[in-house]
């Protein structure tokens, strides 16, 4: 199962004597008016029961005129979402930094096992906050063999993804955990896509690579060259698409939802 | 053949004649070592008021143990009861050799005991209903103690003076693991029968047998048992690695019975027993090379000691009765687990469990209509083991390196050492408790009855499994090659847990008998039951678990849920069977016939995992149904003539059985037989001579098949039929027994199954022969 550390939100406590949680995520931005200019964040939700509010303290955000703005809170009302998530909406809502007094417009927020988000409109720019290391336990992968013209595509469920981002190095890392291209394959991998290129577009985080060795059990496996690799990550959904070997065409879409929809 | 003509031409008179010198010079030769025996046995010489050879005692004779807790439970009359069931007393069990549970096979209709790999494997077969690990379907009691564990089971029959096999689910009165039956089986006690016993056999193989014990009443109400025996064989099959016999044996086993009459109310009887087993055992043969040829070591070591004590209190109103018994067992198990001339792996499983149980049953002593029974069950039982599996050099050459280098041979590994072990330790506690109630109403010759037991039984398991090696990595990208090390990886799993299951369950069972007036002894009856076999942990697949954690360093393993794999849940049964028991004195003919129908649901089944994996694992594989039935016939036509069959049928079948990778609905089960036959002939002249009264003859033909071996049903055992005969000379104070078994040398395999890719079976025996010397003192 996934298991780079990622940070979740646990449900509430109801025995806390304050009736409150509270959870950090660290976290990578994009903001729109900008081609590829995307940084890391950090921000910090503190869910009270009684108040039915999350109040959160993001670290950074930056403008693209370059102002910044540091630890700006802001607190929002949420209600429960059908997946044991909460979701947060505000057509407006002022948020402080420092002195300053901030309007963040479309204020929409989601905290769940996986699903770590938020976005926001400030000034005219439109800001996107994803977990750093966002994980898809929800994932089907459809595998194409090209080196047969009539075998059937196979698809398999139980592979599963995460997409570490590192917005400074613009680099990312992707994982796939229980990897299976075909039917027979004996056994699942775990494999590990290290070496990617991370860019935004203000929307979307873009991880890509023209070629790369992948690694198993830390060890590189040049049999199983992957080449052509995008991953594109559109909060709450991953969209990935690479060839494995020269003859394994393989696309995967995921979620980071995780609950099955009653 | 002329009318007066016996064998080769020879008149009756001449063959008497020729046939008493022949047998004279036999009787001189061991006239001296029947002198010598005797001078050994004077200091335990006692009057011998029952005799071996006494001609009037039938088989079907009930003389059962007065403080027999089953007879409580059941009646003194096992046949009155609406229940499946068969009986051999001791003269039977002499007369067809019987020296071990696994020798009743087949004499019983529907009862299959096939005899292989040791005295630790103990599946029995009823109805299409078995086992081969774990829990058993048959329940065992010896002198009313329950056995524990399944791996007991097979052990020496010393001085056995009845054993019954009750078919059909038993679980009602006696509770878990007797889903399929029940056998019981009673031992000689002093409080019927005194005098001193001795027994010498040797047969084919270099078998020996050598049994002696003594029964006295020391007082009116004190009485004491004791006997000592051994049996060994040099062994049938041979390892062609070594050019040995791997299935040699030795075993040894005493009992001391003391029997004590209080008042006449109150009596008990103790009994302390223990069995020293050593034997190589395992003979499986390659069915590729048709040969038996491993390198490792194979044997199985047990020490196993049993106490038991029965108390009964007798009134006018009621019997009270309570069983109370310690069971130790202290046992090693080591294979060769590929069972090949290579170096694969080997597995250890070193056991030592303690176990109690407490049985107390109150039963109405008066002659109502109404009759009751109320009981209280409890037992307790810790094991303590250690199950290590060896990867040796081959095994870690093609079970890890070659599976992992295949699939990335630009950075090939290589294991650090050429052997470690992959180490679990267990310690199981289970224990379980139980309140059982049974009514029966007699009106007129009908008689109907209802039972209920309320079954709850906790297991919990703490496990530790741990791997301490390494690999090395290297970087085969350029050459040298294996010279640039790219790195080496620690493989360090220390993984400990805490497992537990509990059950709870009710046991119903209704049924009616119908005596009938014009055949004395003679009832139908119709009855049913909900049969149980408990749940609990397969350890063996823990090593499975570890193998896939070592594979998981390399990121090629499978990750598996402890709990799902190493559990596994009860199975039920319900039982639908329709019976009558038949008697007829003159002539004198008893019949007893039954069909039944089984519906069992989360049925266990023992299958080895899909690729080269360590263990084998017990899965519940869904639902199947049972149906068929049974015929035993005894008949005397005259005096010296007895003509006893038994057949059974069962059609077997899975109704659900989906592993999720194959759907195996509608095939036979496996290892459960269709048919099972019992046809025998037994004359015995009464020459008139006091140094030989007796002279019997007993021919026996069995069969059992067709067998089919795996769920697939692609390969099978066809009907096989055995054939053994025997002649004893005897007189009250001895028999001598000529006997041979499998006369037609047939060639059969009594076990099938496939190991890493590889089908193994075990042979049944050849032709043995031997002769039995059998004295009282």
């Amino acid at each position: 199962m996934l298991s780079v550390a990622l940070v979740a939100l646990t449900s509430c406590n109801s025995d806390n004597a304050d009736n409150y949680i509270t959870a950090t995520f660290d976290m990578a931005a994009t903001v729109s008016g900008t081609e590829s200019d995307f940084y890391s964040s950090a921000v910090a939700v503190k869910i009270d029961f009684n108040k039915q509010t999350g109040t959160f303290t993001i670290k950074n955000i930056k403008s693209p005129d370059g102002n910044t703005y540091s630890n700006v809170s802001v607190e929002v009302p949420f209600t429960y979402g059908k997946y044991a998530n909460y979701e947060f909406k505000a057509s407006v809502v002022e948020a402080v930094s420092g002195l300053e007094r901030l309007a963040l417009n479309n204020f929409v927020a989601n905290c769940g096992t996986y699903d770590n988000r938020l976005q926001f409109t400030l000034d005219g720019c439109n800001y996107y906050f994803v977990v750093k290391n966002a994980g898809f336990p929800k994932a089907t992968t459809v595998v194409t063999d090209y080196s047969s013209s009539d075998s059937k595509p196979y698809t398999n469920e139980t592979t599963q993804y995460v997409l570490a981002m590192n917005p400074e190095k613009k680099s990312a890392i992707l994982y796939l955990y229980k990897a299976k291209f075909a039917e027979n394959m004996p056994k699942e991998f775990d494999m590990v896509f290290e070496g990617l290129t991370l860019d935004a577009n203000g929307v979307s985080f873009i991880a890509s690579s023209e070629s790369l060795e992948p690694k198993i059990g830390d060890t590189p496996y040049p049999r199983y060259q992957i080449t052509d690799l995008v991953v594109t990550l559109t909060a709450p959904n991953l969209a990935i698409s690479f060839t494995c070997a020269g003859i394994y065409h393989v696309t995967a879409t995921a979620t980071m939802v995780t609950m099955t929809e009653e | 053949m002329a009318k007066n003509h016996l064998f080769w031409g020879l008149t009756r008179a001449e063959f008497v004649r020729t046939f008493a010198t022949v047998f004279q010079c036999v009787i001189m030769t061991f006239k001296y070592f029947f002198c010598f025996v005797a001078m050994l046995c004077c200091g335990y010489i006692a009057a011998a008021p029952y005799s071996s050879a006494h001609v009037e005692e039938p088989d079907t004779t009930l003389q059962l143990n007065e403080i027999s807790i089953t007879a409580i439970k059941q009646g003194n009359d096992i046949y009155a009861t609406a229940s499946a069931a068969s009986a051999l007393n001791r003269r039977a069990l002499e007369r067809i050799n019987v020296s071990a549970v696994k020798d009743i096979s087949q004499i019983v209709p529907n009862f299959h005991i096939p005899d292989y790999g040791s005295r630790m494997t103990s599946s029995i077969y009823v109805r299409g209903i078995g086992a081969r690990i774990d829990q058993p379907v048959v329940g065992m009691n010896i002198d009313n103690v329950p056995i524990i564990n399944k791996d007991n089971y097979d052990f020496n029959l010393l001085d056995i003076y009845r054993v019954e096999m009750l078919r059909g689910p038993q679980s009602t009165l006696f509770g878990r693991n007797t889903m399929g039956g029940l056998i019981n089986i009673y031992t000689l006690s002093p409080q019927f029968y005194q005098g001193s016993r001795l027994l010498v056999e040797y047969g084919t193989a270099n078998s020996w047998k050598a049994a002696i014990s003594h029964y006295a009443m020391l007082r009116d109400n004190l009485g004491i048992g004791i006997s000592a025996g051994y049996n060994g064989t040099d062994g049938f099959f041979t390892n062609k690695f070594n050019g040995e016999k791997c299935d040699w044996e030795h075993n040894f086993s005493g009992r001391a019975k003391v029997f004590y009459r209080h008042s006449n109310k109150v009596s008990l009887e103790n009994t302390l027993s223990f069995s020293v087993s050593r034997q190589g055992g395992y003979p499986y043969a390659s069915v590729e090379t048709g040969e038996i040829n491993y390198n490792d070591t194979c044997f199985y070591r047990r020490n196993s000691i049993s106490d038991g004590l029965t108390v009964k209190h007798t009134t006018e109103n009621y019997t009270l009765s309570s069983v109370t018994s310690y069971q130790y067992l202290d046992d090693n198990m080591t294979l060769d687990q590929d069972f090949l001339p290579l170096s694969y792996f080997t597995l250890t499983q070193k056991r030592k469990e303690h176990a109690l149980t407490q049985d107390i049953v109150i039963t109405d002593a008066s002659r109502n209509a109404y009759h009751w029974l109320a009981g209280a069950f409890a037992f307790y039982r810790y094991t303590s083991m250690q199950a290590p599996v060896t990867f040796l050099d081959e095994g870690i050459s093609s079970l890890i390196e070659q599976h992992r280098n295949n699939a990335n041979p630009d950075y090939p590994i290589r294991w650090d050492s050429r052997e470690f072990p992959l180490n679990s330790n267990f310690k199981q506690n289970n224990y379980g408790f139980a309140l059982y109630h049974q009514s029966s109403y007699t009106l007129g010759d009908w008689k109907f009855a209802a039972a209920l037991r309320l079954d709850y039984e906790k297991a919990a398991l703490r496990y530790n499994s741990n791997c301490n090696s390494s690999y090395t990595t290297f970087n085969n990208t350029s050459e040298p090659y294996f010279q640039n090390i790219y790195m080496v990886t620690p493989v360090v799993i220390d993984d400990s847990g805490n497992l537990d299951k509990s059950f709870l369950q009710l046991l119903p069972k209704v049924s009616i008998t119908y005596n009938l007036p014009s055949l004395p002894g003679s009832n139908i009856y119709a009855a049913v039951s909900k049969g149980y076999k408990s749940g609990g942990f397969n350890t063996q697949m823990f090593s499975d678990v570890l193998q896939q954690k070592v594979m998981g360093f390399m990121g090629i393993g499978a990750s598996y849920d402890v709990d799902d794999i190493v559990g596994y849940k009860p199975e039920h049964s319900w039982n639908y069977e329709l019976g009558t028991h038949l008697e007829w004195s003159e002539p004198r003919l008893s019949a007893d016939i039954s069909a039944f129908y089984i519906n069992v649901s989360n049925q266990q089944l023992t299958v080895f995992p899909e690729g080269t994996t360590t263990g084998r694992i017990m899965t519940n594989a869904g639902k199947s149904r049972s149906f068929g039935g049974e015929l035993s016939i005894s008949y005397k036509p005259i005096t010296r003539l007895e003509l006893t069959g038994a057949y059974g049928y069962t059609n077997a079948k899975f109704v659900h059985f989906d592993n999720g990778k194959v759907d195996h609905s509608g095939k036979f089960i496996p290892y459960a037989p269709g048919n099972t036959i019992h046809i025998a002939a037994l004359y015995t002249l009464d020459t008139r001579r006091d140094w030989c009264r007796l002279i019997t003859f007993n021919t026996r033909l069995q069969g059992v098949g067709k067998i089919y071996w795996n769920e697939e049903n692609s390969l099978h055992q066809p009907l096989y039929f055995l054939l053994s005969a025997s002649v004893t000379f005897a007189n009250s104070n001895y028999s001598f027994q000529l006997w041979g078994e499998n006369l037609t040398n047939t060639r059969f395999d009594t076990f099938y199954f496939m190991s890493m890719g590889n089908a193994f079976t075990q042979q049944g025996k050849k032709l043995r022969v031997g002769a039995t010397l059998r004295l009282n003192i």
